[in-house]
């Protein structure tokens, strides 16, 4: 296994409130640069509680996440958005599309908060749009596109900023069994042409059998964690 | 290519129409309040100084110095001897308040800097009657063409210049001419203390000061000497100045090279300055109020359209856009906001003001002396406005971009 990109060591998550409530215990992960892997496991199971804590947009109560190497919840919130921005690519399950921008606009959102210049911003936008077959929907706004379309959009625009890790929390629970494969395999694709590595939370067998491997997850536990034969061409 | 803020600023205005012109609108009603009350009441007061100030009093007064009442009594005693002192006294004292030397002083004077014209003038009083009618009036003897340099008084009359007074004319307030029912070119009795003649109506003028139409008249400055025998002095100086607002300065110039009483005319208007400070106070007052107001107003309006915004501000967020980034936005929004409120605000009120220049308020003509009256638009009145209105919008940006930027991307992604 080559160097891990993303390290989750011993990480435990409480919640407090009126009643206390341990979601995630003594979780330790590693993923290598450029892997596919997916994380399943029954609902309340934690998994999108472990994605955002990944995705430095929630911190651990304890243990530590290394993101390339970094320890992410040490940074401070300017040198965190900076993180997030050049180095994270995010899917949810809503698209989460600003409604009154185009799906070009869209995609270049997060090239123009990394202050990159309108004219790069829109060639990498455009190639991206064109990658997720989209290239004659580009001036759409997202009212005017199909649910796929939209997560396609929001693929498209994860990839923007060229990040070095997409996490994705069940990018086809809203679409119908058809349009969710595409995207996954659209996702695996990306993959292969631009050696982003994934961590896609998923509800759906047919997507995690996709995968390079499947980290199956119960109660805050890891339970099993399996390397997928990959299934020949 | 704008900055990503710009964009995302405009998009969500002009995406947003109707929010925004209630926004627009309500700011604009508000900057049309701040700019009109006190254009308004500085309109008023702007008419009230020209009359008090530009049309009835001198910039600055010269008045001899009166002389202590224990030299004074040394002075009768040595000039009359002790037995007449007594009978002299009020025949002699008012000599000893006259001003002598005063072409002099008058071409002194006209050198000083920031004095444009000088002017000289006795004051007494008298009683006018005709018929079963007495009234005790004032009278002040002028050379009518100097002293309308000095003093705006020409516009008075009702062909709009100082009349030529003859040796036996005079020139009476229109509310004094009603009560002696007397007209232009018919004759009154005038008395002094020393003199007693019959006098031609002249002129009438109406000056706006109710006293003075009542109890005021103007003779011919060689008849007021002789009517008060004055021989050849006057009462006093009076001085135009070539700024109103240089009259402080003038007067304390004038107050170290004189061994005179000089007196200006805010020390004559005390009481006017007083009020319209304090009008002038509760205006500023009222104004920081109904910015107070709309800034409440507005802050809630926004962080309204911040709530139905707040999935969009979370996914900047979380695509790593900064607290700042959000605070510019929300600040960008309310610039446009602020700049196209300001303007329609300030263009209703301009209309207003120009409805009202061609269709001026009638008033009591009794009570103010002016007969009609109409806001002039003012320029501290709109940059106040604009100032309050900037706050109004800056504050309440401000506040909901606090709110914003505090918002937990997850907790507002995913609902928790
Ligand atoms: N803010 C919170 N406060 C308290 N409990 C929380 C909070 N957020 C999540 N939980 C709890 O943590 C547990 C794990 O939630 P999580 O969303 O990670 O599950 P999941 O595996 O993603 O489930 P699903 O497949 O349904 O999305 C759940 O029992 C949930 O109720
Ligand atoms: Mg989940």
């Amino acid at each position: 296994m080559s160097e891990p990109i993303v390290s989750v060591e011993n990480v435990n998550k409480r919640y407090g409130g009126s009643v206390p409530l341990q979601v995630l215990f003594d979780v330790n992960l590693r993923i290598a640069q450029g892997e596919v892997a997916a994380l399943v496991g029954p609902s309340g199971a934690g998994k999108t509680t472990l994605l955002n804590i990944v995705s430095t947009l929630d911190k651990p109560s304890s243990g530590r996440v290394l993101i390339g190497g970094l320890n992410i919840h040490r940074l401070d919130q300017c040198h965190l958005n900076n993180f997030r921005n050049r180095h994270l690519g995010f899917v949810f399950q809503d698209d989460l599309l600003l409604p009154h921008l185009t799906a070009l606009e869209n995609v270049m959102l997060p090239a123009r908060v990394a202050r990159m210049s309108g004219h790069k911003a829109k060639s990498r936008a455009k190639d991206l749009l064109a990658r997720v077959g989209l290239a004659d929907r580009m001036k759409h706004c997202p009212g005017e596109l199909s649910g796929g379309q939209r997560q396609r959009v929001n693929l498209a625009r994860s990839l923007v900023n060229a990040p070095s890790l997409l996490l994705a929390d069940e990018p086809t629970a809203r679409l119908d069994t058809t349009t969710g494969a595409e995207i996954i395999r659209l996702l695996i694709d990306l993959n292969r042409q631009l050696g982003v590595t994934m961590l896609i939370v998923t509800h759906e067998r047919e997507v995690a059998d996709q995968t390079d491997r499947v980290v199956e997850f119960r109660d805050g536990h890891i339970v099993a964690d399996t390397v997928n034969i990959p299934v020949a061409a | 290519m704008l900055p990503f803020e710009l964009h995302l600023a405009c998009r969500n205005l002009s995406r947003h129409p109707w929010h925004m012109a209630g926004m627009v609108l309500g700011l604009a009603v508000a900057v049309l309040v701040m700019v009109y009350i006190p254009s308004t009441m500085s309109s008023f007061y702007d008419d009230l100084i020209d009359r008090a100030i530009e049309q009835n009093s001198a910039h600055v007064t010269i008045w001899p110095k009166e002389k202590p009442r224990g030299q004074l009594d040394k002075t009768l005693r040595r000039e009359a001897g002790d037995g007449v002192v007594l009978a002299l006294d009020d025949r002699t004292y008012p000599r000893y308040r006259d001003l002598n030397g005063q072409h002099a002083l008058a071409v002194r004077l006209a050198q000083a800097p920031g004095v444009q014209a000088v002017a000289s003038f006795v004051r007494g009083s008298a009683t006018v009657s005709r018929g079963r009618v007495n009234l005790g009036i004032t009278v002040e003897g002028i050379d009518p063409r100097e002293y309308a340099h000095v003093v705006n008084i020409a516009r008075h009359f009702p062909d709009g210049r100082a009349p030529k007074l003859g040796p036996s004319d005079i020139a009476i307030g229109f509310r004094m001419a009603q009560k002696l029912a007397v007209h232009v070119d018919e004759h009154i009795h005038v008395a002094t203390a020393q003199t007693s003649r019959v006098m031609r109506v002249k002129a009438i003028f109406r000056s706006g000061y109710y006293d003075k139409d009542i109890q005021h008249a103007y003779v011919a400055l060689s008849t007021g000497q002789r009517m008060f025998a004055m021989g050849s002095e006057v009462s006093a100086l009076a001085v135009r100045c070539e700024e109103l607002n240089q009259a402080a300065q003038v007067t304390a110039a004038l107050d170290q090279r004189l061994d005179h009483k000089i007196r200006n005319w805010m020390d004559d208007n005390a009481s006017l300055l007083a009020e319209i400070a304090t009008v002038q106070r509760v205006t500023l007052f009222i104004n920081i109020l109904v910015a107070l107001v709309a800034s409440a107003g507005m802050a809630n309006v926004f962080s309204m359209f911040i709530l139905n915004r707040q999935k969009e501000l979370a996914i900047l967020r979380a695509m790593g856009g900064s607290r700042s980034s959000l605070k510019t936005i929300l600040l960008t929004e309310a610039a446009v906001i602020w700049v196209i409120g300001t303007v329609i605000g300030c263009t209703i009120a301009l209309g207003v003001m120009a409805f009202e220049q061609s269709n001026p308020y009638t008033v009591s003509e009794e009570t103010y002396g002016i007969g009609s009256y109409a806001t002039c638009p003012k320029l501290s009145a709109f940059v106040l406005a604009g100032v309050l209105s900037a706050c109004t919008m800056g504050l309440s940006a401000w506040w909901s971009g606090r709110k914003a930027a505090k918002l937990d991307p997850v907790q507002v992604i995913f609902g928790r």
